[in-house]
C-alpha cells in the first residue's frame, strides 16, 4: 500500500534554519520524490505575529502552517485547545494521511497526537526525537540548570526537582506521566542517534518501538581538499552552527588562547556562526571580548552565518570542523554536512558526537569541556598524514532518498 | 503623725494632692486595667481607694513596688504617688518605676485578701453543698437546684475574701444562643462559685472544664498552696447572645459577690470560625480531647449540623458531555484546590475499556474557584478524549463527605468507587479487578487497592490505629508506609482495619444501608476510617487489594507534629469526635468474622 505522510515539524525552514526542521523539511522533499509514498504534506507550526489563533494556513502547494503555541510548558499543554479537535482534525480529515510523521511537538503540544488517534486510530504516528526532551525540562539538553551547566545522565523525579525548585517531586510525576501516555500512543519512535535512543529506552520507550535512521543529506560528491603549498599544514578549523553556551564556541576560544603564542602562529580557527545577538549579554561580552584579541593576532575569524547553500564553499576553505558542545547532541546536522564534504571532525567525546565520530578514524575526539585537550588536538591535527589518513577514512553519509526508503521500511 | 509632711506643714492640702497626681493620673490606662471598677471618676478613686489596694495610677508607676521599697512611705500613710511626684522624684526614689505589661494579671482583679472564718458554718455553705456535694469533681447533675437556691442568696457587698476570677472572653455565635466562655479563677476546695446571666441562665462553675494555666500559677504563686492547681476554666453557656452580660459569683459568709463579668460578643457561627475561636483558647494538648468532648464538639456539631441543612437545600449545577448507558460503577471524584489532574487522570482512563464502556464518571466540584476553570477545561478534554463524565457543583464547599455524598446522588451504578482526582492507576482493569475481590466473599464490604507515591514506594496497604498518649488520640496510621512495594508482608486481598478514601470501591447497596459519609467532620479527616467503621459494624470487611496499584501524588499526608497550630486542633478534634463515636472498634485490630 503507498502512504500518504504528514510531516508534522514545530517550524518551517523557510522561517526557522534550525537542524530538526531542516531534517524534517528534507525528509518530506524526499517522501514527494519516492513512487512509494502516495502523497505528502509539510504541517509547521509558524509564528505569525498575531498571536496563537490556532489556525491552519496554506504556505504553498502540499504545505501549511498552524499558529499554535504552548500554554504550560511543563506539561507541554498547547495553547489553542479548540483547533486540536476542530481545524487540526479537519486538516486529517482531507488530506487522509495514513502516516502522520511527527519531528518536534515543542511549540505545539502534546495534545494534537492524542486528536490524531482519537480521529482514526488506523493512522499511523511516529516520533522522530530530535532532542531529549520528554526526558529533561531543560529544554530537553539534560544540562543541569545553574552555574556550570553541569551533565546530567539520568532523570528522577527528585533530581529535576533540584534543577527546578519551584517544581515539586509530583510535578514531575505528572509531566513524565503526560509524556509517556502520548508516545504511548504512537506506533513508533525514530532517534538520529544510539544514544539518544539508548537514553528513552532508560526512559521508559520499548527497545523494539525505536529504531535509529540517520538524518538524509544531499548526494553531492566530497570537497576536493583545501589548496595548500608544500610548506603549509592542515591547519584551518571550522566552528558551523549556532553560537549558543551549548555548542560551546567559549571552548574552543579557550582553547586558542591556552596555546602559546608561537603555537597560535601554526592555526587559525574560523566561527561560521549565528544568532550570537540572541544570547544573553554575559555570553555576548565573554565572547567578543575572548575574540577581539585573537581576531587582532590573526589566529581567529569570524566569518558570521551563512544560508545553507553557502555552506559548501565555506567548508571548502577548512580542513577540519570543529564540534565542541557541551551538552550531549543527539546527531549534530554539522557533522553528517562536514562528511558529505569530505571534511574530517574534531569533536567532544561525549553523547551522539562521540558516536558520529570515529575517533582516530573519521575524526577526532577531545575530553568535553577542556580548553586544554581542545588545543591539544588541534596542534596534533594540523598534521598532513593525518589529515589525509583520517579524510580518506570518511564514508559517504546517507542520502535524502535512502532516508525516506529507511523510513519507509519502517512505517511498514 | 505624719513626719514626712512637717517640714512643709500647711501647705499640703488635698485640694494640691489631686491637682499634683492629676497632671499624671492616666484615666484611660486606669479603666482598661482595672475593668472591674464600677465608677467613672477615676482619678477619685485613685485618690480615695485604688492607691490603698494597690492600684497604679498610670503605666510607669507601681503603687506597691514603691510602698514595698520605701517603708517610711508605708508608715506615713500619704498617697505613694503624691510621694514620688512631690518628694520622692528629687530624692532619687526609683523603687515604683517599672513598665508594667498589659498581661500582669494580679492587675486585673483585687488582690488584698481577708479571711472568712465564719464561711464553712455559714448557713450558705451548707446548703450549697447539700445540692452539690463536696467533691470539686463535677458530681452532680442537679442545676436546676442549684440555680434555684442562688436566687435565695443575697448579694453581698464588697469583694469576696478571697476568690478571684476573671473572664477573658465569651462569645455567642451568631445563630442560636450558645456561647462560650474561657477565664481563670483562684478558688479554694471548698468555694462555691456559678455562672449568671441577665437572661437568667445559671450554672455551677464546677461544671465547666478545668485546665491548668501556667499565666495565672505564675501570677498568684503565693496563694497556689491553697488554691486549686487548675485555675483555667471554660464554659458552654447556653441563653447568651451578643450584649448579654455574663457574671460570675463566689459565695461567702456573707452571701455572694460577684467577682467578675464580662459581655458577651458575637462570634460568626460558621463551623470554621467557631473551631478558630476555640482554638484560640490555648489548653494543653493532652488535655485537649477533654475539653472537645465536653465544650467544643457540641458547639461545632451544632453548627456543623446547621451548615448541613442550609447545604441540603441548595441547588447543584450540573452538566455532563455524553452518557454512559449501562454504567457498572460510579466513579465519584471530588475536585478541591486543583483541576489539572484530571486530565492526567483521563490519560489513564483512556486506557482503560473498562472505564470507558462500563463506569460513571462524576466529578464533583468542590471549591468555588474551580466552577469557572473547569467549564472550559471539561470540554476541552471531552473532546479530546471522548469518555462521558458528568459535573456537580453544589454550591459551595462541602468538605470531603459532603462532596462524595453528592456524587452519590446523582450515581446510578450498582458500585460506588469514590477516588480522589490525583490517584493514577497503573494498568487498565483495575476496576474490574476490584469488584472481582469485592464478590470473592460475601463478608467483604469495602475494598481499596494499594496506593504508591511518585517515587514508587507504598503509601496505602490498608489503615491501622494508633494511640498518640501526648495527645490521647487515636489517630489514622499507614503501615508499611515508604517501603518498596516487594516488601510488602501482603500480596493477596486481605482484611485489614480500615482501608483509604483516596480510592474505595463498595456496593451501593452498602453504601445506603450504613448512611454513607459522615459528614460532622471538621475540615476532612477520619472521614474515611468512620465509613470504614460503619461498614465494620455491619460486620462487613474492610479489605486491602495488593494486586491493584494507583500512585497517589498526595502532596504530604498530615503529620501531626504535636505543635499546638489550628490544623493540628482540627486533627485533635476529628480524633476526638471520631474516638467517641468508635472507641470499640478502634480497639479492635480486625472486624471478628
Amino acid at each position: 500500500m503507498k502512504q500518504r505522510i504528514l510531516v508534522v515539524s514545530h517550524g518551517h525552514p523557510d522561517f526557522s534554519l534550525g537542524g530538526a526542521e531542516i531534517a524534517a523539511y528534507n525528509l518530506f522533499e524526499a517522501f514527494k520524490n519516492n513512487d512509494d509514498v502516495e502523497d505528502t504534506w509539510f504541517l509547521a507550526r509558524a509564528d505569525r505575529g498575531r498571536g496563537v489563533t490556532g489556525q491552519i494556513h496554506k504556505r504553498r502547494d502540499n504545505e501549511y502552517l498552524w499558529e499554535q503555541g504552548i500554554a504550560d510548558w511543563h506539561l507541554m499543554k498547547s495553547a489553542h485547545q479548540e483547533s486540536i479537535t476542530t481545524w487540526f482534525v479537519d486538516l486529517l480529515k482531507s488530506l487522509k494521511p495514513t502516516v502522520v510523521h511527527i519531528h518536534h511537538y515543542a511549540h505545539i503540544g502534546l495534545e494534537f497526537i492524542r486528536a490524531i488517534k482519537k480521529y482514526d486510530s488506523s493512522i499511523k504516528v511516529y516520533l522522530t526525537l530530535h532532542e531529549y526532551m520528554a526526558i529533561c525540562k531543560h529544554n530537553g539538553q539534560m544540562v543541569k540548570t545553574g552555574e556550570g551547566m553541569k551533565l546530567c545522565s539520568s532523570e528522577s523525579f527528585d533530581e529535576c526537582r533540584g534543577c527546578f525548585p519551584e517544581h515539586t517531586a509530583e510535578d514531575f510525576w505528572l509531566r513524565k506521566h503526560t509524556f509517556k501516555s502520548t508516545f504511548d500512543l504512537a506506533d513508533g519512535f525514530i532517534s538520529p542517534s544510539e544514544f539518544l535512543r539508548q537514553r528513552y529506552i532508560n526512559w521508559g520507550i520499548n527497545e523494539n518501538e525505536i529504531v535509529v535512521i540517520e538524518n538524509g543529506q544531499s548526494n553531492l560528491p566530497p570537497l576536493e581538499p583545501r589548496a595548500i603549498q608544500e610548506d603549509e599544514t592542515r591547519n584551518r578549523f571550522g566552528f558551523f552552527g549556532q553560537v549558543n553556551p551549548y555548542k560551546g564556541i567559549d571552548i574552543l576560544l579557550e582553547a586558542l588562547r591556552s596555546m602559546t603564542k608561537e603555537e597560535r602562529k601554526q592555526v587559525l580557527v574560523e566561527i561560521h556562526g549565528a544568532n550570537i545577538e540572541a544570547q544573553s549579554g554575559e555570553f555576548q561580552t565573554k565572547i567578543k571580548k575572548l575574540a577581539k584579541k585573537l581576531i587582532a593576532e590573526g589566529c581567529l575569524r569570524w566569518v558570521g552565518p551563512y544560508r545553507p547553500d553557502e555552506q559548501r564553499n565555506r567548508l571548502q576553505e577548512v580542513d577540519w570542523v570543529v564540534v565542541p558542545s557541551i551538552w550531549w547532541e543527539n546527531s549534530p546536522m554539522v557533522i553528517q554536512e562536514a562528511f558529505t564534504a569530505g571534511r574530517p571532525l574534531i569533536v567532544s567525546n561525549i553523547g551522539g558526537m562521540a558516536e558520529k565520530v570515529d575517533d582516530g578514524v573519521n575524526g577526532l575526539h577531545f575530553s568535553a569541556r577542556n580548553p586544554q585537550s581542545l588545543a591539544k588536538v588541534m596542534l596534533n591535527a594540523t598534521s598532513k598524514t593525518l589529515w589525509m589518513e583520517l579524510s580518506e577514512n570518511i564514508e559517504a553519509p546517507i542520502s535524502y532518498a535512502d532516508c525516506a526508503i529507511e523510513h519507509l521500511n519502517f512505517f511498514n | 503623725m505624719l513626719s514626712v509632711f512637717k517640714k512643709n506643714k500647711g501647705s499640703i492640702t488635698e485640694a494640691s494632692i489631686k491637682n499634683l497626681i492629676e497632671t499624671e493620673f492616666d484615666a484611660e490606662f486606669y479603666a482598661k486595667k482595672y475593668k472591674f471598677l464600677e465608677t467613672d471618676d477615676y482619678l477619685n478613686h485613685f485618690l480615695k481607694e485604688g492607691w490603698k489596694e494597690g492600684l497604679d495610677p498610670c503605666e510607669w508607676f507601681s503603687t506597691s513596688k514603691y510602698l514595698i521599697a520605701y517603708p517610711d512611705v508605708a508608715a506615713s500613710g500619704v498617697n505613694p504617688f503624691f510621694h514620688y511626684l512631690h518628694y520622692g522624684k528629687a530624692e532619687g526614689r526609683n523603687g515604683g518605676l517599672v513598665a508594667k505589661s498589659d498581661d500582669d494579671l494580679r492587675s486585673l482583679v483585687r488582690t488584698n485578701n481577708f479571711a472568712d472564718s465564719e464561711y464553712e458554718n455559714s448557713k450558705y455553705f451548707r446548703e450549697a453543698c447539700d445540692i452539690l456535694g463536696t467533691n470539686t469533681e463535677f458530681s452532680s447533675n442537679d442545676f436546676e437546684r442549684f440555680a434555684n437556691w442562688t436566687k435565695i442568696v443575697p448579694k453581698a457587698n464588697g469583694p469576696h475574701p478571697h476568690v478571684k476570677a476573671f473572664i477573658d472572653s465569651v462569645k455567642a455565635t451568631g445563630s442560636g444562643s450558645e456561647a462560650v466562655t474561657s477565664g481563670w479563677v483562684i478558688r479554694k476546695q471548698n468555694s462555691f462559685m456559678w455562672f449568671e446571666t441577665n437572661q437568667g441562665q445559671i450554672l455551677p462553675m464546677r461544671s465547666a472544664f478545668f485546665q491548668y494555666r501556667e499565666d495565672v500559677y505564675n501570677a498568684f504563686e503565693d496563694e497556689m498552696t491553697e488554691a486549686l492547681p487548675l485555675a483555667g476554666f471554660v464554659q458552654a453557656l447556653t441563653a447568651c447572645n451578643p450584649g448579654t452580660v455574663l457574671k460570675i459569683y463566689a459565695l461567702s459568709s456573707e452571701g455572694a459577690h460577684e467577682i467578675a463579668q464580662g459581655e458577651v460578643e458575637r462570634l460568626e457561627s460558621t463551623p470554621k470560625k467557631i473551631a478558630e475561636f476555640l482554638a484560640s483558647i490555648n489548653t494543653p494538648l493532652s488535655e485537649l480531647p477533654k475539653r472537645i468532648s465536653k465544650i467544643d464538639e457540641p458547639l461545632i456539631s451544632s453548627a456543623i449540623a446547621q451548615k448541613n441543612t442550609a447545604i441540603s437545600a441548595m441547588p447543584h449545577e450540573v452538566y455532563s458531555f455524553g452518557k454512559c448507558s449501562s454504567p457498572e460503577a460510579s466513579i465519584i471524584i471530588p475536585l478541591y484546590g486543583r483541576v489539572d489532574f484530571v486530565e492526567a487522570q483521563m490519560q489513564c482512563f483512556s486506557k482503560d475499556v473498562f472505564v470507558q464502556n462500563h463506569c460513571e464518571l462524576i466529578y464533583v466540584i468542590d471549591d468555588p474557584t474551580l466552577v469557572e476553570p473547569f467549564k472550559k477545561l471539561s470540554s476541552d478534554i471531552y473532546a479530546l478524549y471522548g469518555i462521558p463524565f458528568k459535573v456537580i457543583w453544589g454550591g459551595l464547599n462541602r468538605g470531603f463527605s459532603g462532596a462524595n455524598n453528592l456524587g452519590v446522588e446523582y450515581a446510578t451504578a450498582h458500585y460506588l468507587l469514590f477516588l480522589n482526582s490525583d490517584a493514577f492507576p497503573t494498568n487498565p482493569g483495575w476496576v474490574e479487578q476490584l469488584t472481582d475481590v469485592l464478590n470473592s466473599n460475601a463478608d467483604y464490604g469495602v475494598v481499596s487497592p494499594r496506593l504508591l507515591f511518585a517515587d514508587g514506594s507504598i503509601q496505602h496497604a490498608g489503615m491501622e490505629f494508633v494511640y498518640r498518649n501526648e495527645l490521647s488520640i487515636w489517630t489514622n496510621h499507614h503501615p508499611n508506609m515508604g517501603i518498596d512495594p516487594s516488601l510488602d508482608p501482603h500480596s493477596e486481598a486481605t482484611v485489614v482495619p480500615a482501608v483509604t478514601g483516596a480510592c474505595m470501591l463498595m456496593t451501593r447497596d452498602l453504601f445506603d444501608s450504613v448512611g454513607g459519609w459522615d459528614n460532622g467532620y471538621l475540615i476532612g479527616d477520619f472521614e474515611d476510617s468512620d465509613l470504614c467503621f460503619k461498614i465494620r459494624e455491619q460486620g462487613k470487611h474492610c479489605v486491602y487489594v495488593p494486586t491493584v496499584e494507583l500512585t497517589h501524588l498526595e502532596r504530604q499526608s498530615f503529620n501531626l507534629t504535636g505543635a499546638p497550630d489550628f490544623r493540628t486542633k482540627v486533627v485533635i478534634y476529628n480524633a476526638t469526635r471520631h474516638q467517641n463515636k468508635w472507641s470499640s472498634l478502634l480497639q479492635q485490630s480486625v472486624s471478628k468474622g
